[in-house]
């Protein structure tokens, strides 16, 4: 069932000249883990932050089942649609347990207290992230990787349907990079629409359904990974010689004309 | 309320605490009035000026409070965006233009909002859109009015208005009567319960414009609302009291060390930190010398050794 679509969605600077993003096409299904691939300033966080309503559409609509995001207030798209920042900047040392609860405001109320099912949902989500022993700590004085999994477990606290991320493995450990993908391909698996940008065709070649390749604010390639992480579209996008070995599921790539 | 009772009865005229019980016992009929100099001390002088410095205090701190949070930066004072300079060229513009002492209260707060309406409509018209924009218009704001209070006190006249003009700047509640409680009363209560009500709001704000639009919350209009609340509190407090510095910077801090950084909670304890802070802030401006030193003064001369401890605490990980 389809989560979020688009068309013909484009986008400029305020005074910018040429198009930030231009003529995207998208339907986006539940239970799809979807990676968005791209040089750096190809417009991915952009189209992140169309998708979430962050910004507004130069041309075009985004439609959240169906309706545009326009006519949606700010709580109905929180009730549908979660966000990762690549990174959270933490201002004020509030403790763990209560940036999860935050994820709880589009159904509490911002002055609201918080029910039991908000409760529940909050302990599950800082279970499930495995911060339930670090709850009453201030996020100040995590690392970037445990703050990472704070903002996720928000997310997760949050029950949307769709969950938006920013490079979320931006600065993570090798390890922490490796769980987050199990973590969000079981995401997708419950029936959630997970979409992120990333640097890492690798990763995604194992773990997404789908692959977007975004090009001079264009979509270049939308499909299953084996068709679109392949040597030779790496090789055009990121301008450096690749060469590719499949193998048990995985495909990597080597820097590197293949020599025979 | 124990710096409410030290207010009472220190200063030029030390009362003892009974004296002081036995001025509000006689005002419910519960002892006969025998002590008319303590009563005027009290009713008349001190506790006007009491009641002053906690409406004062406690609007200032939450206004400093929510400042630190919109803005997202916890060394943010409540003068930022100008409402500071905005204030003080009202008010040198009412004393130079030979204004009542009314006048001057009024010039002050209109100066203020003046300010920060120019640096709010400046930003508007900058492309972005975000915490920096206003900051920029902010900055701007602040500038045009810093230079408009220099011509004025440049124009004013060195013998009579330039001394009327740095004293009020420098900030005191000696001004605080009845009258005045009474129709400035209302309206920063009001304010300081908003704002205290808001806190849960700051939680979200403070986490940055995407953050906060992605839990629900519209950042286009909570973000102005509450600025206007805050500087409308903060003008308030400067057409009273002139000019007190460092209080609606350091009082949050203090707040947060004993509470935690969760508004919900430190919102309460930064208002009466604010309320007792300014109280003992103006005991000892009253008391410290034989003449009075201005209140602004004090405020900026404890304030800022107190930051370094609540900095040396904050560095050593405590908060």
């Amino acid at each position: 069932m389809t989560l979020l679509s688009c068309r013909n969605l484009g986008f400029r600077q305020p005074l910018g000249n040429a198009p930030v993003l231009e003529g995207i096409d998208l339907s986006l299904e539940k239970g799809e883990l979807v990676g968005l691939l791209g040089l750096n300033g190809a417009g991915k966080s952009t189209l992140l932050r169309l998708l979430m309503g962050f910004l507004t559409p130069s041309v075009g609509d985004v439609f959240l089942e169906g309706r545009s995001l326009r006519e949606r207030s700010a709580s109905a798209i929180a009730r549908h649609l979660a966000y990762v920042p690549q990174s959270h900047v933490a201002t004020f040392p509030y403790t763990v347990r209560r940036m999860v609860e935050l994820g709880r405001v589009p159904y509490s109320g911002l002055t609201g207290r918080l029910s039991l099912e908000d409760r529940l949902a909050v302990d599950a989500a800082l279970e499930r992230m495995g911060l339930a022993g670090f709850a009453d700590r201030p996020v100040t004085e995590l690392s970037g990787g445990e703050r990472q999994r704070v903002v996720l477990a928000r997310a997760i606290a949050q029950d949307a349907q769709g969950l938006l991320l920013d490079e979320p493995m931006t600065g993570l450990d090798y390890g922490y990079q490796l769980r987050l993908m199990a973590l969000l391909a079981d995401l997708a698996r419950e029936g959630r629409l997970v979409m992120l940008t990333s640097h890492r065709p690798e990763e995604l070649y194992v773990r997404a359904s789908r692959v977007l390749v975004l090009d001079h604010g264009r979509i270049d390639a939308d499909g299953p990974p084996q068709d679109v992480v392949t040597a030779q579209r790496m090789s055009a996008l990121y301008g450096v010689p690749l060469t590719q070995t499949d193998h048990a599921g995985n495909r990597f790539f080597h820097h590197g004309r293949d020599e025979t | 309320m124990l710096s409410v009772l030290c207010a009472l009865c220190l200063g030029r005229y030390p009362l003892s605490p009974l004296r002081v019980a036995r001025v509000f016992g006689s005002l419910l009929h519960l002892s006969p009035a025998s002590d008319p100099v303590a009563q005027v001390v009290v009713m008349q002088a001190r506790l006007p000026r009491i009641l002053a410095a906690l409406l004062v205090g406690s609007a200032l701190s939450c206004g400093g409070a929510t400042y630190q949070a919109v803005f997202r930066n916890p060394l943010v004072s409540p003068d930022l965006l100008g409402v500071l300079s905005g204030a003080a060229f009202g008010a040198a513009l009412s004393i130079v233009s030979g204004g009542s002492a009314v006048m001057v209260q009024m010039g002050a707060f209109g100066g203020g909002l003046l300010a920060v309406g120019t640096g709010l409509l400046i930003s508007r018209t900058l492309p972005g859109g975000g915490i920096l924009t206003l900051l920029l218009g902010g900055l701007i704001g602040n500038a045009i009015f810093t230079a408009l209070l220099s011509l004025v006190k440049y124009l004013a006249d060195p013998m009579d208005q330039l001394p009327a003009i740095v004293n009020w700047l420098l900030g005191s509640l000696a001004p605080s009567g009845w009258q005045e409680l009474a129709w400035m009363s209302g309206p920063l209560i009001v304010l300081t319960v908003a704002l205290v009500l808001c806190a849960p709001v700051l939680d979200v704000l403070s986490l940055g414009d995407d953050e906060a639009r992605s839990l629900g919350v519209s950042v286009r209009v909570m973000r102005p609302a509450l600025i206007v609340l805050a500087t409308l509190a903060c003008a308030m407090t400067i057409s009273m009291a002139g000019i007190i510095g460092w209080i609606g910077l350091l009082v949050p801090h203090v707040a947060r060390l004993l509470a935690g950084a969760e508004h919900r909670s430190m919102m309460p304890v930064t208002a009466l930190l604010g309320a007792a802070g300014l109280v003992l802030a103006d005991t000892c401006a009253r008391s410290l010398t034989t003449g009075e030193v201005p209140l602004g003064i004090v405020t900026q001369l404890f304030g800022a050794l107190a930051f370094v401890l609540v900095l040396r605490r904050l560095r050593s990980g405590v908060a």
